[in-house]
Order: structure tokens, then sequence, then C-alpha cells
């Protein structure tokens, strides 16, 4: 069924486009002049219209890119940049080398896959649960999507309230008869912590986009599929869910993309501690080039990141590629 | 559509416009009532720290030809926000700063030395402890303004209703273990059900254990500044040798791994006495009998309307505390040097100084001025002042400091969080000693 119908546009797509070409070669060489005559003329206002925000895409995005990409090669410091030594790849291989690095890019890993393992299934069940009738559906959205629009800096500091030693939640297990735990403070709670916080902020946004993707699958497919007998799970089994494939690689390079580049929680949150297992790399960079005094390296790792965020897209892309339209 | 002539006419103007501004005078315009021209000193500085705007008012109405453009960051920005400007084109001409990290700034080329500034017979004036941490390579980068120590405050209520009177001077100070016997005592409940701490957690850096100002003060106390030299109990009151190169067999001796035990104890077991994590204004709160604070505490516990007391800082084997507070200086890429020095040099010296220190109740660094406080001799400012005079010593100088600070901190951190102490330091010492020297 669902096959069925991702042949069927396809095809009325490419027959829409047959559909314009010229039927001899006189007229299609008049199109064709008519097209440049077009393109030529609307060429002018289009780069008017674009160039300011490409100034400002390469001014702010690309240039620092290959400024970083320049710093990546030598050493030196932020007090004394003129002091600089170039050193090669020297740096990169640091980065292999340097067990700090390692376990940043370890504890990133981890978090980033913890992020995804908790967000895309949770997200995907609300984004079917706000999808249904509900009362004050409004107001439950806006409260779940709240926290995407606050401040990474104020959501860190609210969570440090919350799970301090003294914190609201130790003080409700408290209540409870359960011991405080070290949400903060134990090298192997600290983590699972802060990927806690982050499923929480990140939600809102994953099942807005769930919701989406749910609202846009034709209404006459999921009829079509309750007439052929399809039962709730069936349908979103075989139906709902390869037909969201689409959507669902939106949210997990999203969702990637902002677990490499979390700053806040272990900026604010932890510092890194304990003994490291909460040190983002970006914190890693951050510290590396302000602290450290060494934005060479930091540049290095900036480029291993980058690269890698690539990669993992690509990868994501690759095996999660849509087979299904509609 | 936007034609040709328009096009090059807007060109031409952005092109004049960008030429003219190119080619302007940097010089400063002069009027009749400033005829060397009006200057306007750009200042970067942290949140209500120094230079303060009462200082500059007081500047500029004295000097009417000099104005301010102030731009403020929140303390843990300042050093970050200070390595980006400091070497930049466009740098401040005035930067408030930690003391600590004068080295680190001067070694670099960042800040202007203001031997040439100073007024005769400074160097004699001036706390050691400035002169020390504020100068690099026998010139002097900063004047300092005021000096600060931690001291042991505490909460007369519950000090009172646990039976505890407090050392009130110097030469009755409690060692560690007799601080620790006092937390104890005064401390309400136990392990997991702490309802009143004996001491309060700390509020320095960014709020979690290790500042280096405040917990390596345990470790550096372990020591004997009198042993002989090669002796790892001097090696342990310096945490770093002298000429700044070492750091292996300095922070990670014996006696350290030692004072990094009682300190872990601190936090965790039968004997702890404190919190991993922040508990704002605790002793405020009731919420803790002891809290370790800087003198400006005293200020707010006034306001708090808190019935408090001033006990001088526990020690093992040593009485240390760690000098040094905010600074100002010049940076030596100012494009207005001179006038920035002076003003530097005017709201750090003279009675301009020994004014502001007396209306703010501040530590001034010149003695003379000091000396001329009365306020200051009396309970409960003449503890920290005291303390400064007779215990006083500068965090450990290098031009490595910045670097030193955050692996030490990082390193305390992870001690009061459980980790072993010795690995820990030693782990420390592994990030330091290859950012020695260099």
């Amino acid at each position: 069924m669902a096959s069925g119908g991702t042949a069927l546009p396809r095809k009325a797509a490419r027959t829409r486009g047959e559909g314009v070409q010229p039927s001899s070669r006189g007229t299609g060489t008049r199109a064709r002049r008519l097209g440049r005559s077009s393109l030529r003329h609307n060429a002018l206002p289009a780069l008017g219209f674009l160039t300011p925000f490409l100034l400002l895409l390469l001014v702010f995005q690309y240039v620092p890119l290959v400024v970083m990409a320049k710093n990546s090669l030598y050493s030196f410091s932020l007090f004394n940049p003129d002091a600089g030594k170039f050193v090669g790849t020297d740096n990169f291989v640091r980065v292999f080398t340097d067990a700090t690095a390692l376990q940043s890019m370890l504890v990133t890993l981890l978090f980033t896959i913890g992020l995804l393992i908790l967000v895309i299934p949770l997200s995907f069940l609300l984004a079917v649960y706000l999808n249904g009738k509900l009362a004050a559906r409004a107001l439950i959205r806006t409260m779940i999507f709240l926290p995407v629009v606050t401040s990474a800096v104020v959501v860190a500091t609210l969570w440090t309230f919350l799970l301090n030693q003294s914190g609201l939640i130790n003080s409700a297990l408290g209540v409870l008869g359960i011991a405080p735990l070290g949400f903060l403070t134990d090298r192997n709670e600290a983590l699972p912590a802060l990927i806690v916080m982050s499923v929480w902020q990140q939600i809102g946004l994953a099942a807005v986009l769930f919701l989406g993707g749910l609202q846009s699958i034709p209404a006459e497919l999921q009829e079509a599929a309750y007439t052929d007998g399809a039962g709730p799970v069936s349908r979103l089994r075989y139906l709902t869910i390869p037909l969201l494939s689409r959507t669902t690689l939106f949210v997990v390079v999203i969702m990637t993309v902002f677990a490499l580049q979390a700053f806040a929680p272990a900026y604010i949150m932890t510092g890194g501690a304990p003994d490291g297992t909460t040190n983002l790399i970006i914190f890693q960079i951050y510290r590396t080039a302000f602290y450290l005094q060494q934005p060479g390296y930091a540049s290095a790792m900036a480029v291993i990141v980058l690269i890698f965020a690539l990669l993992v897209s690509l990868v994501q892309m690759r095996l999660l590629r849509t087979r299904w339209n509609y | 559509m936007i034609s040709k002539k328009w096009l090059y006419g807007a060109g031409g103007i952005a092109l004049v416009l960008s030429l003219s501004a190119c080619g302007s005078d940097s010089k400063p315009a002069t009027t009749a009532d400033c005829p060397q021209g009006a200057i306007t000193l750009s200042v970067l500085r942290a949140e209500n720290n120094g230079p303060t705007d009462e200082q500059m008012a007081t500047y500029k109405a004295a000097n009417p030809c000099v104005s301010f453009k102030v731009d403020q960051v929140p303390f843990g920005q300042l050093a970050s926000k200070i390595s980006v400007l400091g070497p930049s084109a466009n740098p401040p001409d005035v930067i408030g700063y930690d003391s600590p990290n004068t080295q680190s700034y001067a070694s670099q080329g960042l800040l202007l030395p203001l031997d040439k500034y100073l007024p005769a017979g400074w160097k004699d004036d001036v706390a050691k402890a400035t002169l020390d941490e504020n100068s690099w390579d026998g010139q002097v980068y900063s004047p300092g303004e005021e000096q600060d120590a931690l001291a042991l405050y505490y909460n007369k209520k519950l000090t009172d209703a646990a039976g505890i009177k407090p050392p009130t001077s110097l030469d009755k100070a409690w060692t560690w273990e007799e601080a620790q016997a006092a937390f104890l005592k005064c401390q309400q409940g136990s392990g997991n059900d702490i309802k009143v701490y004996g001491l309060a957690p700390s509020r320095l850096g960014n709020g979690t254990p290790g500042a280096s100002y405040r917990d390596l003060l345990f470790l550096r106390s372990a020591g004997d500044p009198t042993a002989p030299e090669d002796s790892t109990a001097f090696k342990t009151f310096w945490a770093l040798s002298r000429d700044g190169k070492q750091v292996d067999g300095w922070l990670n001796t014996p006696e350290a791994v030692q004072a990094a035990t009682f300190y872990q104890n601190m936090f965790q077991g039968p004997d702890q006495v404190t919190s991993k994590t922040g508990l704002p204004s605790a002793l405020i709160n009731n919420k803790a009998c002891f809290d370790l604070e800087v003198s400006s505490n005293t200020a707010t516990l006034k306001k708090a309307g808190v019935d408090f007391g001033v006990s001088p800082m526990p020690y093992f084997k040593t009485p240390i505390v760690h000098t040094g507070a905010v600074t100002v200086g010049v940076t030596a890429r100012s494009k207005n040097a001179d006038a920035a020095a002076a003003f530097v040099v005017a709201i750090s010296t003279g009675d301009e100084l020994g004014t502001w220190a007396e209306k703010n109740i501040r530590i001034p660094v010149l003695k003379s001025q000091a000396d001329k406080s009365v306020i200051l001799k009396k309970a409960p400012y003449n503890i920290a002042v005291e303390e400064i005079q007779q215990w006083g010593q500068p965090r450990p100088p290098s031009p490595q400091f910045t670097q030193y600070d955050q692996f030490v901190t990082d390193a305390l951190r992870d001690i009061a969080y459980g980790k072993d102490p010795k690995a820990s330091l030693d782990k420390a010492v592994s990030q330091i000693q290859p950012l020695l020297g260099q």
C-alpha cells in the first residue's frame, strides 16, 4: 500500500515536468531564449536581495571558519597572538593523544547518544498524544514548547537549583525516605542528570516537528488503512512511522547538532566535574582557548568537531534516507 | 529597479565616507576649556568592581577634560573578555582585573609598566604582597587599590546556642582540627540529614568547592616556610617553586595530600560539615554556623541584620591567607596611555585612595593610608587587616597562574567530590608542569 503510494506521486511529477516541455524545435528555442532572458531579468533583483545576507553569512560564518582552520595550524596565546608559531598538524595530533580531550569527546558522544535515545521516542509519543483530540490542546503544546524558547542559561541555572544536594528533587526524595543523590557531584550520576535536563529542554522542539510531520500525512491513507482493517498499532507501525522518516531524519540531525554544540550544562551546572565526566567538548574548547590560553589547540578541536558533525549528519542521512513519499 | 547611476552613486558615497572615517584625526579635539584636548578613557571592569563610578566621578571633577566610557561584564567572564580585547587594535585604556593575573598579562605584553608614573616612595609604602603580586620582571604593572583576605565568619546565635566561643585574635587562631570540632558541635544533623551545616558551602569561584583562593590554603597551611628549602614542608607552603618552573614535588607533597584528605572529609563521611553544592546566604538564613568569606562580607551581614563575629582563618601548621583583590591597570596598546596611567595612579595612591577606602571600608594597599584608618583597627575589620599584615601571601605568582589556578581548582573540586586526593593532585601536576616556563 505504502509503496504504491510512493511510486505514483513520483511518476506524476515526471509527467508534470514533461508537460511543460515544448513540442517542436522552434518553440523550444524560443522558450529557452525566453527562459534565459527571464533569468537574466530576475538575477539582479535576486542578487540584490541575497547579497546582504550572503555577506553576513560570509563574514560571520565562513570567514571565521577559515580563520579557525588557519589558527589550528598555529601555537599562540590570546594575550599575544602576534607571537604565533606555525606547528603544522601538531595540534591535531595532540587532540588524539591528550587524555582530557579524548575523555571530553567520549563524554560528548555519550551525551549525544543518551539524548537521541530518549528524545526521539519520547517526543514522537508526545506528538502522537498531542495530535489527538485534547481539551486545552493549545495550552499543553505551549507548556511543552516553553523550555525550548527559554534561554539555555536560565534552564541550566534552574536545574542546578533543582538538582543540588539540598535541592527540590533531593528534598522530594527525602520525603519518600530516599537518601539524597549526588546528581551534580557523583561521577555516575552527573552525565545522566545533564542528559535528562537536555531532554526536558529539547523534547518540545522535537515533538512539534513530529507533530508537523503527523499532520501532513494525508488523512486518506489512514482511512484506507482503516478500511483495510489495520488497527491503531498496525497503522502506527506500517503507515505513520515509515511516512515520518523524513521528519525523523530531520529531528535526529537537529538533536545531534544540538548535543554536539551543548555548552551551558557543563559551563553552568558542573564546570565539567566530577573528574571530567561532564566535560562536554565545546566547554573543553572554551576552557582551552580562554583559560588555558591555547586558542590554536582549541581551534584544532573545533575543526575536528565540525568535521565529525558533518560526517555524523551524512551517515545519519544515508542510514535514515527516506524510501517513502506522499 | 535600481538604476546603475544610483548604484554607482551609493557606492561612491560609501567609499568617501569610509575614506573619511579612516583618515580622521585620532588626536583629541581641543576646546577653550581643554587646550590639550578632551579625552575619553574606555574602561573594562567586572560588575560591582573597580574602578568604580564614584572613583571616576571624583577624578572627572578634578580633571574635567577626561571622561569615561565603561564596559562591564560579570566577574566570571572578565578574564575571557580581557584576553580577547586586550591584544586587539582598539583595546580598553583601563582594565579592572583580578590581581593574581598580573604576571600572566604582563609577561604577554598586555599591560603597561607604570613605574615612571608612580610617586616617589611608593614602593616603600605599599604592602609587600601587593608589590610581589603586581610586579613582573622588576617592573610594576598595577599599583593595586585594596587588599582582602578570608576570615572565619560565624553566626553568633548558632554558636552561642552550641556553647562555642571562637577566637577573635590571631594568636589564638584555631587549627583546622579545632575548627572541625567546633563545626561538628554546632552542626545540626548528620549524614544525609543535615539541617544546619557546620561550615557554609563556598560561593567563591563558580559556587562549587575547589576555588584555589580559598581551598588551596588548606594545602599550603600544612607546609612550613621556615623549614629547609629542600624539604617537602617548605615546598608544600609555596605550592609552586619560587622561580615558577616546578610544580611536581611542590603541589603533591605528602603534607599536601594529608591536608587534602582532611579537606575531603569535610564534604563526606562521619566528619562531614559542609555541602558539595551551593547554599546561598547560608549564614544569613541560619543554615550554617560558620563561613569562610572575604571582608566585604561584613557589610552584607550588617545589612542583613545578622548577629555575627569574625575569627581568624584556621590552619594546620602555618597560618596563611591569600592576598590579592581586584585591581586596575593600563593596557599596553592604549592610545591614551599617559592619561590612563595618570587616572590609575591617582585613584590608587594618596588621599584619594584613603578617602575611597575609608568610605567603602576597604583595606588600602598603602600602609600610610591603612594606618590612618580608625575603623579598620576595630573589630570585625581588624582581623582581615592583621591577617594580611602577618599571614598574607600572594597566590603562587607565575606567568602561568591562569592555567595553574584552573587545574588546581579542578583537582580540589574533584577531591571534595570524593576522588583520591593523591591521584587528583598528581593529575593537576601532570597538567600544569608542561605549561610552566612556556
